[in-house]
Formats: structure tokens, sequence, C-alpha cells
């Protein structure tokens, strides 16, 4: 995988029935390890300065949709750090062939960490502590459609 | 009034060589080129597991790549080894079982035009004399397997450089095969140095070939590397004269492959240091993207 969080690889537009109804791409988990998807907290996406909410975005892995709301309670399905999760967001047209600014927040829960982190977590902020182990909460990435 | 050509809009997996192995797996070289919207691509015999001998298992996977991503096989990049061994040289037959291995992947593969690299005795790229004879007894296993061997015209060659005619182009006449040709490097016709590359000149730009001289070769050519090595903001290259060559191509009815190359500095670099690996993490595929970008907007698809 990339070092960047918001990979290259899976940034396209997406086609349905022959026309363009939105766009997708890749982030990996920054974490040192993986995580079940009841502990993930995914926030806002922005490309070019036009918001979507995470009511907006959908979560794939391994080829299966989920909104954020059927995640809460999924502690079954295992996101490992090695493979990446593709987020779906649909866009009647699509984007525009060129460069677009991403940015995206997402983050997650650690029992193990104090209350005081774990009560503050915010997808579209910093945590309080930054720990490199657990990456970035809010990650850019400046990538091209063709 | 005759038709246009249509050729087909790709990518060679070499440009992503400094990533792949390490930053980027097959699969996502596979998809990262299916992500610009290209139909084709070139691999090279190199990025075979296990080649020359793949197994079955990894050959199914190819081909649900292929299938996955909508690409089509354009060419397989190989060398015509005659130079394995020291001691005595390679007889012509033994120069032939190495070609029939290659076609014979090509084929399992889906590739009908291959990038064969001819051993050389110059920077000029003139070929080593006694070529002739084994390529021409690799012709049948050519046809058997339906690929056709291209020799590749690159920096500095240019396409009046007197080997062209009076070796390869004297050779297809003189055989009328149907199974050799030209991949035409677009690097040929680049005619000032390259963005950052002014330190490492392949060429001092006075013979360069021009646009116009590709016309007599495209019937001889199935498949192209679209050479870049700097693309703008803008998407555009500013040391080849591209739209030129491409409308030359399509006015003359040329139905092949465009493979692009990406052959920019941060490609030689990437293997300096850290800190440039790094930058050609977020450059080669932005590069890439960049260059398909333009041949979108050229060709109209």
């Amino acid at each position: 995988m990339e070092r960047q969080v918001i990979q290259s690889v899976g940034f396209r537009n997406t086609v349905e029935d022959g026309k363009v109804t939105g766009f997708q791409f890749k982030v990996r988990l920054p974490y040192y390890r993986g995580i079940f998807l009841s502990q993930l907290r995914p926030g806002t996406l922005t490309v070019d300065g036009e918001t979507f909410s995470k009511d907006e975005v959908i979560w794939n892995f391994d080829g299966e949709d989920f909104t954020w709301e059927e995640m809460t309670t999924n502690y079954k399905l295992h996101w490992a750090v090695t493979k990446p999760a593709t987020l779906k967001v649909k866009k009647e047209g699509g984007l525009a062939q060129g460069f677009h600014d991403l940015t995206y927040g997402f983050c997650f829960t650690s029992s193990y960490m104090p209350p005081i982190i774990q009560d503050h977590l915010d997808p579209d902020q910093e945590s309080m502590v930054f720990m490199p182990e657990f990456g970035h909460h809010v990650n850019s990435r400046r990538l091209l459609i063709v | 009034m005759s038709k246009k050509g249509h050729p087909q809009r790709g990518v060679t997996f070499y440009s992503y060589l400094n990533l792949m192995g390490r930053t980027m797996t097959l699969d996502d070289v596979f998809e990262e080129v299916a992500d610009t919207g290209a139909t084709c691509f070139e691999l090279l015999t190199s990025y075979i597991e296990g080649y020359p001998n793949p197994s079955n298992k990894w050959i199914d996977h190819y081909w649900s790549l292929c299938e996955k991503y909508h690409l089509q096989p354009a060419e397989l990049g190989h060398w015509a080894e005659n130079h394995l061994r020291r001691g005595p040289a390679m007889s012509d037959d033994e120069v032939v079982e190495e070609l029939k291995q290659d076609f014979r992947l090509a084929n399992l593969l889906g590739f009908k035009a291959l990038r064969t690299k001819i051993t050389c005795v110059n920077v000029l790229c003139d070929p080593e004399p006694g070529w002739q004879s084994y390529i021409e007894k690799a012709l049948p296993y050519a046809e058997k397997y339906d690929v056709m061997m291209q020799n590749e015209v690159h920096l500095p060659t240019t396409l009046h450089t007197p080997h062209i005619r009076d070796e390869y182009l004297d050779f297809i006449h003189r055989t009328g095969t149907s199974h050799f040709g030209f991949n035409i490097d677009f690097g040929t016709f680049q005619y000032k140095p390259a963005k950052g590359m002014e330190d490492m000149p392949m060429s001092d730009f006075k013979d360069v070939t021009k646009p116009e001289e590709i016309v007599d070769f495209l019937p001889y050519s199935r498949a192209c590397h679209t050479k870049f090595t700097s693309m703008n903001e803008n998407f555009e290259e500013e040391t080849i004269p591209y739209k030129e060559v491409i409308d030359l191509m399509i006015e003359n009815g040329w139905n092949g492959y465009l493979l692009s190359e990406f052959e920019g500095t941060i490609r030689f670099k990437a293997e300096q240091g850290p800190e440039y690996f790094g930058r050609a993490m977020d450059e080669v595929p932005d590069q890439v993207r960049r260059h398909q970008i333009m041949m979108r907007n050229l060709l109209g698809y």
C-alpha cells in the first residue's frame, strides 16, 4: 500500500448502467493494529471545498458495503491494517477531469486508552494527544481524475 | 479519404517500476491503470511471477485481473538474449529456444505484440551483427504463436538512423514477414532536455526524429511507447511534439496501442535515497495520470 492514508490506487469515478454516478477512493488504517467495524468513527469528507457528511459516505470492505450506522453494531468484521477500505460517494456526474483536493477525517475507539481521550474523540479533529502509532484523524491528498 | 485511426490508450507497467514490489503489487498496478480509464497495458516478462515458468494459479490470477479491470494485454516486453553465458557463443538455435519460450508466454497471456530488445553494439543501438540469422529462424514460431516482434526505436536513435532502413526495414522486406516491426518510442521526437534532466542528457538533441517521419513506419507498428519525462500542471509534455505525432497517426489510419511510459527525473533518483523514494510514491502515479489526461484529450476518449 502507499505511504499516504488516502491512496491513489482506487481513486476514480464510478459508473452504474453506463452513467457516472459518483466517485470512490481508498484509505488505509493508520493504526498499529486492526479494528472491528464498531470501533470506527467515520467523519467528514471534503473534496475541493464541497463537504460530504458521514451519511453520504459508504464504507466497503472486501466487496461489502456498510453505512456508518450499520458499522456501529458490527463487532465481527475486522479491518486489518494491511488492506485498504474503499469509500464510495454518490455524486451525479462524478468528479471533473483534473486535480482534486481530498480531505477525510476518521478515527476509532481504543478502550484501553484513558476516558479523557476516548470521550473527546472527534474524527474531524486531531486527538488531544497525538500518537504516531495511532495516525492522524484527518488526512489530505491531491489526486487526479482522468 | 482513408479511414481515421482509432488507437487504444494504455500504460506500460514499467512506469511504476520503482514502486512495484515495494508499495505496489501487480494487483495495485492493474487497478491504478484502470482508474485512468486506459484500456490496455504492457507487461515485462520480469513481472511474470515464476518467469519463465509461471504457475497456473498465477496465470489464472493474471487473467482475472485483466477481466476485473477491463484491460487488454497490448505488448509484452522481452529480451532476445544471445549472451547468456560465457565461453562459446549461443548458437542460433539456442537463441530461438529463448525466443520461443517468450512467444509461448505472450500467447498464453494474450499478447500479440512484443517489444523485443535486440543486442546492440553502441549508444545508437546499431544491432549486433548476426541478429538477422536467429530472428529469421524465430519467425515461424512467431507466426505459430501469433506474435509480432517489435524493435524499439528509442532516443538517441532516430527513424532516419541508417540501421533502421539498412538493417530492420531490409530484414522485413527481404523476408516479407509480418511478424517483425517497430515500437516507436516517442522519446525519439524529443527536441530538448527534460525538466530536471538537463545534466543527464541522452542526446545533444541536434539530430531528432521529425513527427512526419513516423508515417512510413506505421504499417510496421502495433504498439508504441508514448514516452514522457515531465507533465506540467496543465497536462502538457513540453519537450515532445505530442499533438503533431498523434494527429499524424490518426490521420494515417493507425489502430495500434499507445502505451504511456514515464521516464522522468524522479524515476532515476528514486533509488538514491528515502527522500527521493518518498517523492516517487507521490509523483509516479500523479505523472502517469497527468499523461493519461493529455492522451484522453488528444484522442477524445
